[in-house]
């Protein structure tokens, strides 16, 4: 996988507080959460340094967490399940080329037959390598 | 036609825009753009080229998947520079300028390229802000008055996102035509079904809101062997229902209804949806406004041949209940309109090329798969069959005013077909024209083999995916029915393309030859 320097990130606070992250560190720069998300029981990240998925399961709720998506080839959804319960999170490393896109929505699936719940998956949103 | 230099196109602008303001912002660029990242991710495409001039498209999409339809773009509008070059480097630079892509397009451009040289190949690009557009290659109709000695077209419809792979597109592209004709159905609007097929919407439910219309063509130019199909050469684009909805028939919002008896698409679907079409295709129909579109048009290839290019969606009668042959056949029946239909036979009247091809979406030949001419449930009710009298006037009357060589090019069913043409398909008779029909990019189709005992006059029929190539010269109309090997593999290097039937029509002697 290709890695790249990140340049330095200042991230503002809602109360101005100010926090500087530095070159290589886990940094999320998208998000999105299961329906509803006021429980937010399944959610991914991106992390466009190293183009990074990280699927959380954040709820026991019986249901595992999957991601779903899309690449710029026209290919997709492709799947990335955590099925190990609530309280953990799976890695989907991806290689993409600087600046390609990826779209992609977090749900909530029965690993056993690998079916998604009806009426759980995310909006979606695009992010960047 | 004046000649502008590569450095003029980078740097001509600055002018215009008032010269530079923001670091980062390109100096043409207006100062109220908000930054965006490359937005060429749909690719470039051209289309209805006439001697003189040809349409430029590109949609401007940095995010092209998003779920509100419009690519991730802001909503301002943005300047796009286009140029058009004789040489793949740019080089030599015969025409250029600046158009707007504004939000209410969903950011989509239709430059339409004038004073160039007639049949003439171009090079053409986008730039919008700092970045490039792949290059696309297009090129001019001949002159209206001359004969070219040849003309390299292809045709094709039916291009299911979910069900197959567009390497039939990839195998288009290579051949370099001078016209691809796009015969329908170029997305489908129904719901997902991707647990079973080779890929999957993001839009799952079916679609009936611009926003979702938008991000479905948006997702289906995210096929790089689309994309390569449009930027290799010109289209001329008509839609056929999946663009709307399953076998959508007429122009009344009371009587339009996808099956018979079933309610009426609202009209704000259909406005959205021929919005959405208009916006990603590369086409010089005005922009709809309404829930009508001004779709049929006529294409002229020198006096080489005349391309009437139909539409049998709009205007048509609702669709027969089925097996029902005092409907089919009633008399009062229109698959086109009235005034289409008296604008093809005032055109073919006019015999000004040697070849006229009627590009359109449904079957035209007699396809009754039972053969017998007192039973209709044999017939497809959505195809001319259905409206035996629209094509009885038009054949009759393109006898009647004795054209040389009247073609019909055919998409929709999914299977390869070639056929003769008959004023009566169940006495035969003399023929008095020829059907080339193409099978789907993707679109999943039938193998069950009907009894061809029962239509003489259909001649083949296949069950590839794939496209037909034709070469037309002044004398011969060759046509080839290319398959591909698989549209289930992804694989690109382990697919491959074959003619698997080829037919030749002769100047003035309707009707298929083996060759």
């Amino acid at each position: 996988m290709r890695r790249r320097l990140r340049n330095t990130v200042v991230v503002l606070g809602a109360v101005g507080a100010l926090a500087v992250l530095v070159p290589g560190e886990a940094v999320a720069d998208s998000s999105q959460c299961s329906v509803p998300s006021s429980t937010c029981a399944a959610r991914v990240t991106f992390q466009s340094y190293g183009e990074v998925f990280r699927v959380y399961d954040q709820v026991g709720d019986g249901h595992s967490a999957v991601l779903l998506y899309w690449l710029s080839d026209g290919s997709g959804p492709y799947y990335g399940w955590n099925p190990n319960g609530n309280g953990t999170q799976v890695t989907v490393d991806l290689d993409l080329a600087e600046g390609d896109w990826v779209f992609y929505r977090a749900c909530l699936g029965e690993y056993g037959d690998r079916s998604l719940v009806a009426g759980t998956c995310s909006a979606g949103v695009t992010d960047y390598a | 036609m004046g000649t502008v230099s590569r450095r003029t196109f980078l740097l001509g602008g600055a002018a215009a825009a008032g010269g530079a303001v923001v670091l980062g912002v390109p100096r043409w660029a207006s100062a109220a753009e908000p930054t965006i990242r490359y937005p060429f991710t749909l690719g470039v495409a051209s289309g209805d080229p006439l001697p003189d001039s040809v349409v430029l498209w590109t949609r401007l999409a940095p995010a092209p998947l998003n779920g509100d339809g419009l690519g991730g773009m802001p909503a301002s509008n943005f300047a796009v520079a286009w140029e058009v070059a004789s040489d793949p480097a740019f080089g030599s630079v015969v025409a250029s300028g600046t158009s707007t892509a504004v939000p209410a397009n969903a950011h989509s451009v239709h430059v339409v390229a004038g004073g160039l040289q007639p049949g003439a190949w171009y090079y053409y690009r986008f730039k919008a802000q700092t970045h490039i557009s792949p290059v696309g290659r297009t090129r001019t109709a001949p002159a209206s008055t001359t004969q070219p000695s040849s003309m390299l077209f292809a045709f094709a419809s039916c291009q299911h996102w979910e069900q197959g792979w567009y390497h039939a597109h990839r195998f288009l592209a290579n051949d370099q035509p001078d016209l691809v004709l796009w015969l329908g159905d170029y997305i489908y609007e129904g719901t997902s079904s991707q647990a079973t097929d080779v890929r999957g919407y993001t839009v799952t439910d079916e679609v009936d809101t611009l926003a979702q219309y938008r991000q479905r063509y948006a997702q289906h130019r995210t096929d790089p062997n689309l994309r390569a199909a449009h930027a290799a050469a010109p289209w001329a684009a008509v839609f056929d229902d999946h663009e709307v909805k399953n076998n959508w028939a007429g122009n009344d919002p009371t009587t339009t209804s996808p099956e018979p008896g079933a309610p009426p698409i609202p009209s704000t679907r259909k406005a959205a949806a021929f919005k959405a079409w208009w916006e990603n295709m590369p086409t010089r129909i005005p922009q709809p406004t309404t829930s009508s579109i001004a779709a049929y048009r006529r294409l002229q290839w020198g006096t080489l041949a005349s391309l009437h290019l139909l539409d049998t969606r709009q205007y048509r009668d609702d669709q027969a209940p089925d097996g029902s042959c005092p409907v089919m056949r009633s008399s009062t029946r229109t698959i086109t309109g009235a005034t289409q239909e008296q604008w093809l036979l005032d055109a073919l009247a006019t015999r000004s090329a040697t070849w006229d091809l009627l590009g359109q979406q449904v079957f035209f030949a007699g396809r009754d798969t039972g053969g017998d001419a007192a039973d209709c449930n044999d017939m497809s009710t959505d195809a001319w069959d259905g409206y035996t009298a629209s094509r009885q006037r038009i054949t009759q009357g393109w006898v009647n005013r004795q054209v040389r060589n009247p073609v019909v090019l055919t998409g929709d069913v999914h299977r390869h077909w070639a056929a003769n043409l008959h004023l009566d398909y169940y006495t035969g008779g003399q023929i008095v024209g020829t059907e080339l029909v193409t099978s789907s990019i993707s679109s999943l189709g039938s193998d069950t083999a009907p009894d061809l005992s029962r239509m003489p006059h259909i001649r083949y029929i296949g069950n590839q995916r794939g496209y037909v190539r034709c070469r037309l010269t002044p004398s011969q109309l060759t046509s080839e029915w290319v398959g591909i090997s698989s549209a289930f593999q992804q694989n690109p290097s382990l697919v491959t393309s074959s003619v698997v039937r080829r037919y030749a029509v002769l100047d003035g002697q309707p009707g298929l030859v083996s060759i």
